[in-house]
């Protein structure tokens, strides 16, 4: 009997270090094929520092000492509040491929594979990213979401935050700041430490430095589309999701300085005849990096993301009217749903606005529609992305993928022909 | 504002001249005798008296009535008003205290409009049947009594303290219902301040909504305008009082505009929006040390 347990157990533990070790591979593959894009700005390194650290050297998210992290999802849970209470958010949205083939077999079939891969961390426990947070933030957006808040709550400290589905009526948005309030007495109980307007203001001047740093970026990126790397960029904006929020600030103000420097030199990223793409839809979650890599290397210029875990992420910043404890967390409750572009919304006219003004802002020709395998909300939106985009005589292409890479080779061909006939079908359209 | 506030107070003390044909259509009440021009609201509220005036002075007040608007229209309300201001300074004292106040809703807001209309129906009509809207007028009790004239603390001294204490816990919670700045705000349509939205650039985030002392709504939700257009909608209803409020709060570059014939005064924009908030770059230092910032607060 004892030796059936050992054997269990050391099947269980060789199950977990073939886990880790299958997955810091595939980390190290895609962090290697990042670096190797030419014209890496060196402020890039503290970045993709933080992805090294949370996904190949198996480390928790990069913080102060002493403050407990909390596991948030999606781009609803606003990391001011959870700043100002004395914890740190750490975004879980799943990109790996391995705990992805854990969860496939916990999740349905055709259940997204970033829920699949959350289920497979949560299985196997042993991310310490993920298995150091003390409580589990799960907005209800998608139904894949939804079943993943009630799946993390039968294992872990999870609260779900109701999201309202629509937002013009005032009453969506008094809920959702009823939410997080009890939101807020969750994290109490973690951190033992009282809401206050102090807190909130303080919390609020953080990440308003950080937005400043990225505001400064984006405008930088608008009137330079060139000036970086697409999947450069995106890989910051992943290493948001694991960094503290002053230490992130720092990198990101390092970053704009370099630039800045190269781009009023004229040193660009990319020459000036790459097909400059937009890339939109399902998120795209490190290390499931293929769709922006291959469409750089096929000679794209990504130019832009309109993605969650892209600038999207940390792109709306709280308008605080009111210098008030209530006042900020109205502002708070806007800022994530109001200005959203989550598809999960019924209304979605400002999805359609958003992208046609990145469209101008990064003088974008062509606009790679991503799905992930599974990912409704997205897959529906792209009709209406289509129609839209045909009036403007922008292409657009739908591409889904899966969290493997089984279809790379399928993806570049796709992607190739895309990027040709956007270089060579300019001509005509014009 | 300040300026305008101390000549609409004290005007005549400090440049020694009345321009008394001139009355603004905002709430200085004219018993204040101090003041720089006279107030367009006490004709307004004694139409009788106005209608038995001479023909020259019916046009003369209609005349400047319907230059101000043309030309300021609620940009009186914004930057003018003496009562405005008076609220003005009610709120700011309320965020520098951080004492939480009252947002209100839509719902709320109905009710406040109902109460605008019948507060007109009494501005306007009060006269005739031999009533006197001043008696109760909140300008009539402040204005004159920070000039240094006589304190009438009868029903306008007590909607006075209402006005301030509900303009503590509400922005401009009187403007709300304000008779006069309303029939200044039906000329919108004729004014040369407009406020202009771009509806692509909008995220629609709300902010302005939150931010607009008025409630007005349609700020945020309009996606187009009346003739299908995207950029440069006329977003300005009779309510607005021109403040700027929205478009300072808006994050979102050329998002929202207040124009002048057309041409943008004051116009939306990201960098100044987050300089609002952020500290400096030589300050994010603080902020990593956790025990640090707990002696800072
Ligand atoms: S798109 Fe929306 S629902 Fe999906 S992960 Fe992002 S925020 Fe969540
Ligand atoms: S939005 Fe799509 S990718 Fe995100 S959790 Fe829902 S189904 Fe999955
Ligand atoms: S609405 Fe306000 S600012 Fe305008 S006249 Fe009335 S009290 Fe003055
Ligand atoms: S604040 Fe600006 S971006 Fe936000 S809803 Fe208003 S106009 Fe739109
Ligand atoms: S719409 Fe803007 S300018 Fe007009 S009252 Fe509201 S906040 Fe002020």
């Amino acid at each position: 009997m004892n030796d059936y347990i050992s054997r269990q157990g050391s099947a269980e533990d060789r199950r977990k270090a073939r886990f880790l070790n299958k997955s810091s591979t595939t980390a190290i593959k895609y962090l290697r094929k990042i670096e190797d894009l030419p014209h890496k700005p060196d402020a890039l390194k503290p970045f993709t520092d933080v992805l090294k650290h949370v996904f190949v050297d198996m480390q928790g998210a990069v913080k102060p000492q002493g403050v407990p992290s909390v596991g948030t999802y999606c781009v609803m849970i606003p990391p001011e509040l959870i700043y100002a209470m004395g914890a740190m958010p750490v975004k879980l949205c799943g990109g790996s491929y391995t705990a992805f083939n854990v969860g496939d077999d916990i999740a349905p079939r055709d259940a997204c594979p970033l829920v699949k891969a959350i289920m497979g961390f949560e299985s196997i426990g042993v991310m310490p990213v993920y298995q150091e947070c003390q409580l589990m933030a799960v907005p209800i957006t998608c139904d894949c979401k939804k079943k993943l808040a009630g799946y993390l709550a039968e294992r872990r400290n999870t609260i779900a935050l109701h999201v309202p589905s629509g937002r013009d009526r005032d009453e969506d948005m008094e809920q959702y700041v009823r939410e997080l309030y009890l939101f807020s007495q969750k994290l109490t109980e973690v951190t033992d430490v009282e809401l206050s307007y102090e807190r909130l203001s303080w919390a609020c001047g953080m990440t308003a430095a950080a937005q400043y740093e990225l505001s400064r970026f984006i405008e930088l990126r608008r009137k330079y589309p060139l000036a970086i790397k697409g999947t450069h960029y995106m890989a910051a904006m992943n290493a948001i999701s694991y960094t503290h929020i002053s230490l992130w600030t720092r990198y990101m103000h390092d970053l704009c300085d370099e630039i800045e420097a190269k781009a009023k030199r004229g040193e660009m990223a990319s020459k000036e005849n790459r097909p400059r793409i937009l890339i939109t839809g399902s998120p795209i979650v490190f290390p499931n990096f293929k769709i922006p890599l291959l469409i750089e290397e096929m000679g794209g210029a990504l130019v832009a993301d309109e993605t969650c875990m892209g600038e999207r992420g940390a792109y709306d910043p709280p308008a605080i009217v009111d210098q008030s404890t209530d006042g900020i967390m109205r502002a708070l409750a806007n800022k994530s749903t109001r200005p959203c572009t989550c598809p999960t919304f019924v209304d979605n006219k400002r999805r359609v606005y958003r992208i046609m003004q990145m469209l101008k802002d990064y003088r974008v020709q062509g606009v790679i529609y991503h799905v992930l395998r599974g990912c409704l909300v997205y897959d529906y939106e792209y009709q209406v992305m289509e129609e839209e985009l045909g009036k403007l005589g922008i292409p657009i292409i739908r591409i889904e993928s899966d969290y493997n890479e089984e279809d790379v080779e399928q993806l570049r061909i796709r992607i190739e022909a895309f990027i040709e006939l956007i270089k060579y079908g300019k001509g005509s359209s014009k | 504002m300040i300026l305008s506030f101390a000549l609409l107070i004290f005007g005549s003390r400090l440049t020694g001249t009345v321009f008394s044909n001139i009355q603004l259509p905002v709430l200085a009440c004219p018993y204040n005798l101090d003041q720089l021009t006279s107030a367009g609201c006490y004709y307004f509220s004694h139409l009788d008296v106005l209608f038995t005036e001479g023909w020259q002075e019916i046009l003369a007040f209609f005349g400047t009535f319907i230059v101000c608007a043309v030309l300021l229209g609620r940009v009186l309300c914004g930057f003018i008003c003496p009562l405005g201001f008076v609220q003005d300074i009610a709120h700011e004292a309320r965020q520098a205290l951080h004492i939480e106040g009252v947002s209100l809703n839509e719902k709320m807001y109905t009710v406040l409009r109902l109460v605008k209309w019948i507060m007109l129906v009494i501005f306007l009509g009060i006269g005739f049947v031999g009533g006197n809207f001043c008696d109760f007028c909140p300008a009539a009790a402040i204005s004159p009594a920070l000039a240094g004239f006589k304190l009438s603390l009868g029903l306008g001294g007590f909607f006075m303290i209402i006005v301030i204490v509900s303009g503590f816990f509400k922005r401009r919670s009187f403007c709300n219902i304000c008779p006069l700045g309303y029939i200044l705000g039906l000329t919108h349509k004729a004014s040369l301040f407009k406020l202009k939205k771009d509806a692509v650039a909008c995220t629609e985030c709300g902010a302005c909504y939150e931010a607009c002392p008025m409630g007005i709504k349609s700020i945020f939700t309009v996606r187009e305008g009346k003739k299908g257009e995207l950029s440069k909608i006329d977003v300005t209803t009779p309510d607005c009082i021109m403040c700027g409020e929205c478009v300072r709060r808006c994050p979102e570059n050329n998002a929202l505009a207040i124009t002048f014939c057309g041409k943008k005064v004051y116009n939306a924009d990201r960098m100044k929006f987050m300089k609002q908030y952020a500290p400096k770059p030589d300050k994010y230092a603080p902020f990593l040390n956790h025990e640090k910032s707990d002696k800072h607060e």
